[in-house]
């Protein structure tokens, strides 16, 4: 999918940014680039970006600054560059609303995976449909039905709340926090217990091979991503 | 009376035998001048005249002088100007009655003008401690304004003992004291510092050393040790033991206050070394992450030409460099002390598979299987720190054992503790390698290239930042077996 919105990198790292840029543009997406907070923040204001692909750590401003003041008025998707061990800071520019992350060293198939699903996800929002479709199974969000294969699946109201958060923000990372305070409410925060129990259970009657999930998908340290296949 | 309160008044006064002197020839003085008027004085206004010079004295002397003044002018009177004259025979009853109240009125003045004396004499001595402990800006200091003081007031010898910051009890005396100790002195002190109760030559608990011991004790713990030498005196008299007491807990204020500021200096110092740790690791990490991850994006992205082979080849050696970063970061990590795991409820088969799945390119075409019990509950770990000891363990795995092996995980909780285990049908280890496959940079003899020996102690230092142990062995039916063994919460899978 192209459009002709450009994508906004702002990394400090010539060499990042041209390795995205070839990237992105080899995929046929226009590219602007900024290698500071400052910089970044002006493009992103004067241009109609559709997508900003934000470094953390900035020289000037610290990226989830960066971050906070672009979602003061900016709707549209933006995923984070971190290293390996910030799962910290990725899960506070998640819960600040960044739409997703990478970890250096990334492979370009997975940067261009994650743009174009930021991206669908994005131009889909408007047209939300009551019904998904994954592997075998069919949830009716309206009726409140789950079927797989042609038989229907029980699930506990939690169970189906917890559903539902995933099927709508499908292919978009959900940390604990946000699915707690989601489903269980605010007076459930540090009860990460639930998260885990609830997705087991979901596994448990959804997945073909629960102990090989692939719909509601683990990411270490930070939360879950439900995702409906290929 | 007092035998120190004499001392505090030495240097104006003088000795006890001097002041008593000092006393007997005032009134024999005055009485002998007195004589030469009476008549026509008449001699009851000479009692009042002696009765003058007792209250003068008060000011000056020690009580026990001033009673003797009391008792010598009364008899002098007696003698000399009561009549019958040259006798201690009273022959009027008035002159009895007269005789009895000055002596009565002599010994009450003297001894409430000397005891007021010592009283304000002992504020003077507090206030100057006071304003000298004030005035004291660090422990060595207020140590120094205590054994001059204590000095001074109680004419002793003095030796403080300070505790440090740390907790660390002393073994000697703070340089600044006055009375030297030896190393039975010092082991009484710390027993007094221990159970904050006196002891030594003044009291019944060894009373064997020469010093008396006096616990400083602050609100919330010891803080050190007083030791006097009395000297001659066994012991400070009762009078003056308060006075002691009171100095002790000027004291103990002066050091916990000090002790306090030393404490925010140092957390100050601390804060600052910090962050200069997290600048410096964070910019460091940055520098090295920076280049192997724009190598490994590339390189990757080369892959797919016609040039296959040679990208693949960057590729892997660029992922190995990666490796070898990320490993030298942990290890930095480890070292510092500053890694503290971050405790959250895991999913054990969700930690076990996300460490397979990364670890996936490594492993290449071994079997993988992961054991987790249905009923496994969760169990409270760090999951982003144990994910990486199990990837290390599984690139292990990858590097001692032959392209068809294969490899398990496996997970169960015993007793309040999460046990995993992975394990290959690989050749196992040498018996004499297996202490060491923990040390860093340890490698068994004869391996092939491609490690650097810090994979396993990487696995053990986020182990053991979880309380837990690691262990690895020879399975029974051969190949390598680590078990790491955690202490954890657990929670039900099951509502």
């Amino acid at each position: 999918m192209t459009s002709n919105a450009p994508i906004l990198i702002i990394d400090d790292e010539v060499q990042m940014r041209r390795l995205l840029r070839s990237t992105l543009e080899n995929e046929g997406y226009k590219v602007l680039l900024a290698e500071n907070g400052t910089d970044g923040l002006r493009q992103a204001e004067s241009a109609r970006a559709e997508l900003v692909i934000l470094d953390l750590g900035l020289p000037d401003i610290d990226g989830h600054e960066v971050l906070r003041r672009l979602r003061t008025w900016a709707a549209y998707p933006v995923i984070i560059l971190s290293a390996r061990t910030g799962e910290q800071d990725i899960v506070a520019a998640l819960d600040a609303g960044a739409n997703d992350y990478l970890v250096k060293p990334f492979r370009t198939g997975e940067l261009i995976a994650r743009v174009r699903s930021a991206l669908r996800i994005f131009h889909a929002a408007s047209r939300a449909s009551s019904v998904a479709s994954f592997g075998g199974v069919r949830v009716d969000l309206d009726a409140h039905t789950v079927t797989k294969g042609d038989q229907p699946v029980k699930l506990t109201p939690t169970e189906f709340a917890l559903l539902s958060l995933f099927v709508r923000n499908e292919g978009k990372v959900l940390t604990h926090a946000y699915i707690l305070q989601q489903v269980w409410g605010p007076k459930f925060e540090g009860e990460s217990q639930y998260t885990r129990v609830y997705v087991g259970q979901l596994r448990k009657k959804l997945e073909d091979d629960p102990n090989e999930p692939k719909f509601i998908v683990t990411e270490s340290g930070i939360g879950y991503r439900f995702s409906a296949g290929e | 009376m007092t035998r120190s309160l004499a001392v505090m008044m030495r240097s104006s006064v003088g000795a006890p035998a001097r002041q008593y002197a000092v006393a007997a020839v005032c009134v024999v003085l005055l009485s002998g001048a007195l004589y030469a008027f009476v008549p026509p004085v008449p001699y009851q206004s000479v009692s009042l005249l002696l009765l003058f010079a007792v209250a003068l004295l008060s000011l000056t002397l020690d009580v026990g002088p001033v009673v003797a003044a009391a008792t010598l002018s009364a008899l002098i009177w007696n003698f000399f100007f009561i009549p019958p004259h040259f006798t201690l025979v009273i022959g009027q009853t008035t002159d009895i009655i007269l005789f009895l109240t000055y002596f009565v009125i002599a010994s009450i003045t003297g001894v409430l003008t000397t005891r007021v004396r010592e009283r304000e004499h002992r504020a003077g001595e507090l206030y100057r401690l006071t304003r000298e402990l004030v005035e004291a800006a660090s422990l060595d200091a207020v140590a120094a304004a205590a054994v001059r003081n204590i000095d001074r007031t109680f004419g002793v010898r003095t030796a403080v003992y300070l505790s440090s910051i740390d907790g660390e009890v002393f073994t000697m005396p703070h340089p600044s004291s006055t009375l030297v100790t030896n190393g039975r002195d010092d082991t009484v002190a710390a027993w007094v510092y221990w159970n904050e109760r006196k002891a030594g030559r003044a009291v019944d608990i060894l009373p064997s050393v020469r010093p008396t011991f006096y616990p400083v004790s602050g609100p919330r713990y010891p803080l050190g040790v007083v030791g006097i030498d009395t000297g001659p005196r066994e012991r400070l008299d009762a009078a003056t033991e308060p006075l002691l007491q009171n100095f002790i807990g000027q004291i103990a204020s002066a050091l916990e206050r000090e002790q306090l500021n030393e404490l925010t200096r140092r957390t100050a110092v601390f804060a600052e070394s910090e962050k200069l740790y997290r600048t410096l690791f964070s910019s460091i990490s940055h520098e090295l992450r920076t280049p192997v991850a724009a190598i490994v994006t590339a390189a990757e992205s080369l892959t797919g030409g016609n040039v296959t082979d040679i990208g693949g080849e960057i590729r892997i050696a660029a992922e190995r460099l990666h490796r070898l970063v990320e490993n030298l970061l942990d290890i930095t990590r480890l070292e510092s002390g500053r890694l503290a795991p971050a405790l959250d409820w895991c999913d054990a088969g969700d930690l076990l598979r996300s460490a397979v799945l990364k670890a996936r390119t490594v492993l290449g075409d071994r079997a993988v299987t992961t054991d987790v019990p249905p009923d496994m509950p969760l169990v409270k770990l760090d999951f982003v720190l144990m994910e990486q000891a199990f990837i290390n363990l599984l690139v292990n795995a990858s590097l001692y054992t032959p392209a068809d092996a294969v490899v398990t995980l496996a997970a169960r909780v015993e007793s309040g503790h999460g046990v995993f285990t992975v394990s290959d049908n690989g050749p196992g280890f040498p018996e004499s390698a297996l202490k060491h496959l923990f040390t860093k940079f340890y490698r068994v003899p004869g391996s092939r290239a491609g490690g650097t020996g810090l994979g396993l102690s990487i696995v053990k230092g986020f182990v053991e930042a979880h309380k837990g142990t690691v262990a690895a062995s020879n399975a029974p039916a051969g190949g390598a077996l680590f078990t790491i063994t955690i202490p954890t919460e657990t929670h039900p899978t099951e509502e």
